[in-house]
């Protein structure tokens, strides 16, 4: 998975050639790292359609107060440096691939 | 260690007096806890480690542990959304 900071994140959304996925995460955060692994497994059945990629957001604190960011983990998927859609909150595997086979689709 | 056992027994009485319980998963239960207590050493308040914090204390207080929002994500989700709380089976 890439790892996003306050320094490389608008470059690598505008500049990505596929649709990214970004999990904002922090510490501490239990949720965060039941998702990471579902995340980690995804990355590599999706690396054809799409990049996933991280961002903790205590170590990058700008870009979760641009986003707004009020709970975590967090889940945006940016299409063409837009944002697309997202999800809050640990999401089983299975969820989480239906919401990428209907997002990445449209 | 002495001060996260102290935190998971006002938390499961918190718990017990509401009606819902901790996490039965003792790891994930302490993870959840050493973020509360690294968010109080931090910013003076044990905020849910699953929320930002601003910095604005009027802004931040209901994410304050337990969480304006734990009641209905306990019954909706069976769980509130970091897991310290849970349904009680």
């Amino acid at each position: 998975m890439i790892l996003l900071t306050d320094e490389n994140f608008k470059e690598e959304i505008q500049n990505s050639q596929k649709p990214m996925l970004v999990d904002f995460w922090s510490a501490h955060c239990l949720p965060c790292f039941m998702l990471f692994p579902v995340l980690e497994k995804l990355s590599e059945e999706y690396k054809d359609r799409a990049l996933f990629a991280k961002l903790n957001i205590d170590e990058s604190p700008n870009t979760a107060r641009d986003y707004e960011i009020d709970r975590i983990p967090l889940v945006l998927l940016f299409k063409e440096g837009k944002l697309a859609g997202g999800f809050v909150g640990f999401q089983p595997e299975e969820t989480v691939k239906e919401w990428l086979e209907k997002n990445l689709a449209q | 260690m002495e001060n996260i056992k102290k935190v998971i027994e006002e938390c499961r009485k918190y718990a017990e007096e509401n009606g819902f319980a901790l996490n039965p998963d003792r790891k994930k239960l302490e993870l959840l806890i050493r973020g509360l207590l690294e968010n109080e050493k931090k910013y003076g308040q044990r905020y849910c480690p699953c929320r930002r914090i601003t910095g604005n204390k009027e802004e931040d207080r209901p994410k304050i542990c337990p969480c304006q929002w734990h009641r209905e994500e306990i019954e909706r989700d069976g769980h509130c959304l970091c897991g310290l709380f849970v349904k009680k089976v």
